[in-house]
């Protein structure tokens, strides 16, 4: 979360920067930034001699909007007047305000320039409390809307809170013997108590972990734009150092007061390398000699540093000799002895092996096994606890250890991680392996013989400061980034070049989201469109179907219109012509002649009159069809056959129906004009020698039923066989009819989706007529409905 | 007129419209011997000699050829486009003689070379005119294509 707000101060610092600088320095200097102080919260927000608002966050504020090119000028009053003039706009920024989620809708906030922790102040006599949870059923006392009854609230603590105007107020209720304790920022209680000379008040050991401020400067929600300058002025004021002299300036005194002016002696290992460890020359160095440098030079302390064997550092630290340690391990048994800061790293214990040796997955695989550790280490403590105390081997220093499981020595050794890889590359030790699981990750804190919690708090503080000012984190990549993993590093170079990064992912994300619907589109689009050809193709083929069935229906009419413009013309011809002749013939008084005449004259008339009955019929055929029935198949023989009996009769043929009991629906008129004109034909052209012999008949095949009529009579030459269905063909002449019979019959035939054909070897030979008709079986099952 | 009558083929599967054609032809001055085929078929057995036709004396070389072009079997147009593709038979004057006036019987009889198309009328009087016309030009007037 930190690290994400320095790396927001990081953003702000250079993005908005070029935008804003120019535009809002211009304006600023007539136009002071309004801002109002807290008379007493000492040392942040004070009142000086002359009257006007003093103390580490109104010089802050000022800074940092200097560095903007701003002026500001400050109102003073207590937190809830002050609270008050930001809500009306009276003023615009507030310079200390603790961020809460309780605030959260009533400000923007800066990032956090700095974060402390609260405490309990209770009488000197007070034994019963010691934490947070002591508080219950008790009488708290705490400033009015400071983040500390926000707190309390929050945690829902079931004591009784009272809220005091100022606290230095409820302190001095509190040193009275009014309420119980008072739960207050530690470093204003150091201030107030000094100041109020109140000498029965005390604070209690452990800092309230949980009661974290993050102090803050803020602004009404939605100032957006004097946000942006406050972040920029504030990252400014961070980087060239003014913050780190503000800070010395008002913390350096109070704090360096509360513990001795003398020199702070720190201990620590000295063959812990990277932590801590004397370089070739003997020097002190490592991250925690670092780490406390910069604590001291923040605070303003003097230290020097006497890094040693382990157990002696913590001898020494027992008698004395050592205010403190910087590299103790935190655990609850130490913390009866020792006074401890919160961790400034967590390290990782690893076991190692020998190489023949298989490693073991975890602690309690370690039975039966001899175990080499450090004297006097958190190691050493654990494995007492976990029962191995009689198998232990210890030696001075971790390296010792190692050393001696190299040579041969003992099973395993139980080290801190980094510096057993550090040691066994430097002394070439290849018969050793390291786990590559942690089987402890002990915290590394700043730590006093118990009693010396000023002390203690006093590093917590610069800790803590660090941590706000972005330092501490520069310090442990120094040292730790070479070791920490390939991810910790990408993680580091990602956030660094997050404010690069960012926009670019974004505005790659918006390219692809917009290449996506883009593509999502033209993939709907061409759907759509192929779908659309699909149709167009379909009705294309409709249409193609339709214009050959109109071809068709052209030729079939201009044989019509031909027939009547020939074939019909044709009698007339005659009939004309001959009344010319009996006319002539009649003056002459030509009998035979007139006879004669009179007989073309009829043939012609007759000839008429059947070919308009049969054009009549044909046209009947092919208009839509009514009343389909069910009919067997020898039945519509039977019936057809009588219909042409006469002419049966006449020429003494002979029908033989072949029956079957095969049903067809459709109409009934049209099908048996269909068969009735077959037989007629083959009645009608038989051999003039033979006794006509006409069978009827269905054969069942593979494609279904197909008719057939079949006679011995004249034949049909092949040269001939297609042409006899076309209208008004009629092979012979003299032969009775108009040459409809088979056109009528094709028609038919085609009705019912069907084909018609013959078969016949030609003169004298006899014909087979033969005829498929699948529509008439497709509807069969309409009957049932 | 001197010498041998002309012999003039009349094809045409209307008995009554062959009637009137050779009613037409024997009222006329010209001698002539009218030939009648009842189909394209019979026409076709006439003039390469088959069947019935096979002796030379019954089927001499007409010096005008009267075609119907509807006829059962073979029909006119098919005899026609075998006759004017045959170059023993090619100089015959083919007059086509119907009923029919549609304009595409008309374009595919000249397009196969007929020499003449005559549509036949429903008035008696311009029929008997027609056949007048008809024999004089073919058969005084017109130079016949062949010497014998």
């Amino acid at each position: 979360m930190k690290r994400l707000t320095f790396l927001l101060a990081l953003l702000w610092m250079f993005f908005p920067a070029v935008v804003t600088h120019a535009t809002c320095t211009a304006e600023a200097a007539e136009h002071p930034i309004h801002a109002a102080s807290e008379d007493d919260y000492p040392p942040y927000c004070i009142v000086n001699e002359r009257g006007e608002a003093d103390g580490f966050s109104v010089e802050l504020l000022r800074a940092s909007l200097k560095a903007m090119g701003h002026k500001v000028d400050f109102r003073i009053g207590p937190w809830d007047q002050v609270k008050k003039m930001l809500a009306t706009g009276e003023v615009q920024v507030l310079p200390l305000v603790g961020r809460t989620p309780e605030r959260e809708p009533f400000y923007d906030f800066t990032f956090p320039y700095l974060t402390m922790h609260g405490t309990i102040v209770v009488r000197e006599d007070e034994t019963g409390i010691r934490s947070l949870d002591d508080l219950v059923g008790k009488e708290v006392a705490v400033l009015r809307g400071d983040n500390a009854e926000e707190f309390l609230r929050r945690i829902k603590l079931p004591a009784t809170i009272v809220t005091t105007k100022t606290f230095e107020d409820a302190l001095r209720e509190l040193a009275d013997g009014r309420h119980d304790a008072v739960v207050i920022q530690r470093l204003v209680a150091l201030q107030l108590i000094k100041k109020a000379g109140l000498t029965n008040l005390r604070m209690i050991e452990e800092p309230l972990k949980d009661f974290e401020q993050s102090f803050c400067f803020a602004v009404r929600e939605g100032d957006k734009r004097l946000l942006e300058v406050l972040n920029e002025g504030l990252s400014l004021v961070i980087a060239n150092g003014t913050y780190r002299s503000l800070h010395a300036k008002w913390f350096g005194p109070i704090e360096a007061g509360q513990v001795r002016r003398a020199r702070i002696v720190v201990g620590g290992d000295h063959d812990m390398p990277p932590y801590e460890f004397l370089d070739e020359n003997g020097e002190p160095t490592g991250y925690n000699v670092e780490l406390t440098r910069a604590i001291a030079r923040q605070l303003g302390l003097d230290v020097s540093f006497r890094l040693g064997p382990w157990e002696r550092v913590r001898t020494a630290l027992k008698n004395g000799d050592i205010d403190l340690v910087q590299s103790m391990f935190y655990s609850p048994e130490r913390d009866e002895e020792f006074e401890f800061s919160p961790a400034h790293a967590a390290v990782n214990y690893a076991v190692v092996v020998r190489a023949d040796t298989p490693m073991p997955r975890n602690l309690s695989e370690l039975t039966g096994k001899t175990i080499l550790v450090m004297e006097g280490d958190i190691m050493h403590d654990v494995a007492r606890e976990l029962g191995y105390g009689d198998r232990l081997l210890t030696a001075p220093t971790q390296e010792e250890t190692l050393r001696r499981l190299a040579a041969g020595e003992g099973d395993c050794a139980l080290t801190a991680k980094i510096p057993a890889l550090y040691w066994i590359d430097k002394h070439g030790w290849d018969n050793l392996r390291v786990s590559d699981h942690a089987v402890r990750s002990p915290e590394m804190a700043y730590a006093a013989p118990n009693g010396q919690y000023r002390i203690i708090a006093l590093f917590s503080e610069g800790l803590a400061n660090l941590k706000a000012t972005g330092e501490y984190r520069t310090l442990y990549a120094k040292w730790m980034g070479a070791y920490e993993s390939a991810e910790a590093d990408f993680h580091d170079v990602l956030k660094r070049f997050l404010w690069i990064l960012l926009p670019v992912l974004l505005v790659l994300a918006g390219t692809l989201l917009w290449s996506y619907t883009l593509r999502q589109t033209v993939r709907r689009r061409t759907l759509e469109l192929r779908r659309e050809i699909a149709e167009r193709r379909q009705r294309e083929e409709e249409i193609h179907a339709k214009n050959l069935e109109l071809d068709e229906k052209n030729a079939e009419l201009e044989r019509f219109t031909y027939t009547v413009s020939h074939d019909l013309k044709s009698p007339l011809v005659t009939l004309k012509t001959f009344l010319g002749f009996l006319e002539s013939d009649l003056n002459a008084g030509d009998a035979d002649q007139v006879k004669k005449d009179l007989g073309y004259m009829h043939g012609a008339a007759d000839k008429m009159h059947g070919l308009l009955s049969d054009l009549l019929e044909l046209s009947r055929v092919g208009r839509v069809e009514e009343n389909p029935e069910t009919l067997t198949f020898t039945e519509l023989a039977e019936t057809a056959r009588d219909l042409v009996l006469g002419a049966i009769d006449q020429e003494r043929a002979e029908v033989r129906i072949i029956p079957s009991g095969l049903t067809l629906r459709g109409n009934r008129a049209r099908l048996l004009e269909l068969w009735q004109n077959l037989i007629d034909n083959a009645v009608k052209y038989r051999h003039p020698e033979r006794t006509p012999k006409i069978a009827i008949g269905v054969e069942t095949t593979a494609e279904g039923p197909i008719f057939f009529v079949a006679d011995n009579g004249r034949g049909i030459d092949p040269r001939y066989q297609e042409k006899i269905f076309g209208l008004f063909n009629q092979l012979d002449p003299t032969a009775p009819g108009s040459g409809l019979g088979l056109a009528l019959v094709k028609r038919i035939v085609e009705l019912y989706k069907g084909r018609i054909w013959v078969e016949s070897a030609g003169d004298g030979s006899g014909s087979r007529f033969r005829f498929t008709l699948p529509e008439v079986f497709n509807r069969q099952g309409e009957d049932e409905k | 007129m001197n010498g041998e009558p002309i012999v003039i083929l009349l094809a045409e599967d209307d008995p009554a419209h062959a009637e009137i054609v050779r009613r037409n032809l024997q009222n006329s001055r010209i001698a002539n011997r009218l030939m009648h085929v009842r189909d394209g078929q019979e026409a076709l057995d006439y003039l390469y000699r088959r069947g019935r036709f096979a002796d030379p004396n019954e089927s001499p070389r007409p010096g005008l050829f009267l075609l119907d072009l509807r006829m059962p079997k073979v029909d006119g147009l098919e005899v026609l486009r075998t006759v004017k593709g045959d170059k023993d038979l090619i100089r015959i004057p083919v007059v086509v003689l119907t009923t029919s006036a549609a304009e595409t019987d008309m374009a595919r009889a000249y397009d196969n070379h007929a020499n003449s198309y005559l549509v036949k009328p429903v008035d008696f009087g311009k029929f008997v005119t027609l056949m007048e016309t008809l024999g004089y030009y073919w058969l005084v007037w017109n130079r016949k294509p062949y010497a014998d």
